[in-house]
């Protein structure tokens, strides 16, 4: 019964704009099949089902099958599939990136529907065919972040009637051509052109009759102004106009209008007091962000007693602002959950002020002017997850209060006045999960109280003075993720103790110049490691090729090194997932090395 | 009703496979079939007709039930690869989307 239905009720001939054929439901709208929302898109075969059986179900392992030999499929069968299903294999299609001209060809002229483009970032250029075979009346969703399409392929893309998400992320090639073939799309919701740099007011001024955008990210599109023109988007929630460098007082002025908005960003343009003073009208903010601003204190002041609804708000390197801005968000905006103050001139005397925000979250007060004496409060932030005193002159004092923090996850000490006697304060962290120390006054002194933080995935050591009896101790940290030593003294032995971290992905011994090959045989017991730094260590090639065999190395880095090019072509043999950097190989057809560590 | 009674499947060419109940319940759609909740007059006979799979899908169908029901409690690295052939594929995934197994 469930099969006959699940069939298409016809079979169209090849023609454009006949008797529409009926879309079965799609996985976006309210009503789902149960099923279908508990397959998950992971890669490889090894979907699970809804129990936590590592078996995986025959529906994903029949869809793998498909996908991999899509071309002897034959094409009766496919056209026969129904909405779902179709969905479900370009899904595998694009996981195993197996989708190419070929596969289009196969998949071309069956009047298949989609919902959905899972595509960003595919490591295949996507094609103008590729958009004409997968654009389909049923479309709703289209992720083509990062492919490359260029205003031809938009312009194969169609007017699908149904497209409410369009993400054009990174297309760098989009033109003012591209908002304007996305004039037709009336359903469109959410659309992102985040860096796609060529896009003028021209185009935007395109974009003014998508009355039912909710969503618009323009991030990073320098010549973007005149917002003016988008008056009529009365929808308009989120709006995102970071680093628009040619976004100005004007624009801000246009914006006051959009009085559904809830997210606003103004990051790096050239917004300033008078332009702040026009967002007082959009009392429904929840996220604000005006990162890197001129803006005075007393203008930030007068913006944030207008806004009660905020709970995210980011005065990052706005260097006017202070203690009366700071004031004013406290005593107005009580919900706020997170804070970025980084760069800002707020002082000891400011902070007294946060005490009462009882559901602060996140907290940055990166190389603000502040000790002791002002984060005291912070005993009363019971809530917090996140904090930051980089660069600031917090000390001991600060961390018997921040030990009191229990649901602290991240912690950010580089650069401060806390040296190994603070650590003692800080064991009773038992969620803590990242902590980040980088700064000459730890030592190994301080490592055994480190040992204690059973949940750190995440310690960057970078420039603390640790040498291999802090090793030792680090190597108790079990669930360690990720490690950073880069202060120069570890050696050999330092090394063999961190062999023990057996879940750990991300390691870097870069500065420490006594490791040498002995340390390689203890490396290579870490077979979960996807990244590896021994920059200006002693290792020589006759022992850096036993790297080969970490089968999930992706990285490696070997700056300032006296490892050979001939060593590195073997590493490449043996491993060809992997990315060296630091030493070029021999080979003349050279790997491309824009992989980042 | 007698739970581990065994199951009767059968193919559109009309073969009949007798599998256990606890294999059959790993597809949801029989396990609701065969559900006392439901009141389907499959839960009375004990057997269920699939006009719609073809004989080789149900085969394997049966074959996955008692794959799954083997290596269920099964570390994922000792779990051996459950060969799907390519020609079976298309009809395996209707039938799969079916049967929500």
């Amino acid at each position: 019964m469930g099969l006959a239905c699940s069939k298409k009720c016809s079979l169209d001939e090849e023609g454009e704009g006949t008797a529409p054929t009926i879309v079965r439901l799609s996985p976006f709208r309210p009503r789902r099949w149960s099923s279908l929302s508990r397959r998950s898109l992971s890669a490889g075969s090894a979907a699970g089902g809804a129990g936590d059986s590592a078996v995986p179900s025959l529906l994903s392992l029949a869809a793998d099958a498909a996908a991999a030999d899509l071309a002897a499929l034959p094409a009766r069968a496919l056209a026969a599939l129904p909405a779902d299903l179709s969905q479900l294999l370009l899904e595998r299609l694009v996981a195993t990136a197996a989708l190419d001209d070929a596969a289009i060809a196969s998949l071309a002229g069956l009047g298949l529907h989609f919902f959905s483009l899972p595509l960003g970032g595919y490591p295949e250029l996507v094609r103008p065919a590729w958009l004409r075979c997968l654009a389909s009346p049923s479309l709703e969703a289209a992720d083509l972040s990062k492919t490359g399409v260029t205003d031809e392929a938009l312009a194969s893309l169609g007017c699908p009637p149904r497209l409410a998400r369009l993400n054009l992320d990174y297309c760098v090639d989009i033109t003012d051509a591209g908002p304007a073939l996305l004039q037709g799309l009336t359903a469109l919701e959410d659309l992102s052109l985040a860096g796609c740099e060529q896009v003028t007011p021209l185009g935007v001024r395109c974009l003014a009759g998508l009355t039912r955008l909710r969503r618009l990210n323009l991030q990073t599109c320098h010549a973007v102004s005149d917002l003016a023109a988008l008056r009529a988007l009365r929808q308009l929630e989120a709006l995102d106009l970071g680093w628009c460098s040619s976004v100005g007082d004007a624009d801000a002025k246009a914006l006051s209008h959009f009085t559904r908005l809830r997210e606003l960003s103004l990051a790096r343009t050239q917004v300033s007091d008078g332009g702040v003073a026009h967002l007082n009208s959009l009392s429904g903010l929840r996220l604000l962000n005006l990162a890197g601003l001129s803006v005075s204190d007393d203008a930030l002041a007068t913006l944030l007693c207008q806004l009660p609804q905020l709970r995210t708000l980011s005065l990052d390197r706005c260097l006017q602002a202070g203690d009366k801005a700071l004031a004013a968000a406290c005593k107005h905006a009580p919900q706020l959950q997170e804070l970025c103050l980084g760069y800002t001139g707020v002082s000891d005397n400011g902070l007294q002020k946060l005490a009462g925000l009882q559901q602060l979250r996140v907290l940055n007060l990166e190389n603000c002017s502040v000790g002791d004496r002002g984060l005291e409060v912070l005993a009363g932030l019971t809530a917090l997850q996140r904090l930051d005193l980089s660069d600031t002159a917090a000390g001991n004092g600060t961390m018997s209060h921040v030990g009191q923090l229990r649901q602290l996850e991240s912690l950010n000490l580089a650069f401060s006045g806390v040296n190994d006697w603070g650590l003692k304060r800080l064991t009773k962290l038992s969620r803590l999960r990242s902590l980040n120390l980088d700064s000459r006054l730890f030592t190994d002194a301080g490592m055994p109280y480190v040992a204690k933080l059973a949940s750190l995935e995440c310690l960057d050591l970078f420039g603390a003075r640790i040498s291999d009896a802090g090793c030792a101790s680090i190597s108790k940290l079990a669930n360690l993720l990720r490690l950073e030593v880069c202060g120069g003294g570890v050696t050999d032995t330092g090394v063999a103790s961190l062999g023990a971290l057996s879940k750990l992905q991300h390691l870097s011994l870069a500065q420490n110049y006594r490791v040498g090959n002995p340390a390689i045989q203890h490396i290579i017991k870490l077979n979960e490691l996807t990244a590896l730094s021994l920059s200006q260590s002693r290792v020589t090639s006759n022992s850096v090729v036993a790297l080969g065999c970490l089968p999930q190395l992706q990285a490696l880095v070997l700056y300032e090194t006296r490892v050979k090019p001939m060593a590195v072509d073997k590493l490449l043999a043996a491993n060809p997932d992997l990315v060296v950097q630091g030493v070029a190989p021999s080979s003349a057809a050279s790997r491309s090395g824009s992989g980042a560590v | 009703m007698a739970e581990k009674k065994a199951v009767k499947l059968i193919s559109a060419e009309g073969f009949e496979f007798i599998v256990d109940h606890d294999a059959a319940c790993v597809s949801n759609t029989i396990k609701n079939m065969l559900s006392s909740q439901g009141n389907f007059i499959e839960n009375e006979l004990g057997e269920i007709r699939f006009p719609e799979i073809s004989t080789p899908v149900l085969e394997v169908v049966c074959k996955s039930f008692y794959f799954k029901l083997r290596y269920a409690n099964t570390a994922s690295k000792n779990i051996p690869e459950f060969k799907v052939a390519p020609e079976m594929a298309l009809e395996l995934l209707m039938a799969a989307n079916y049967l929500d197994m």
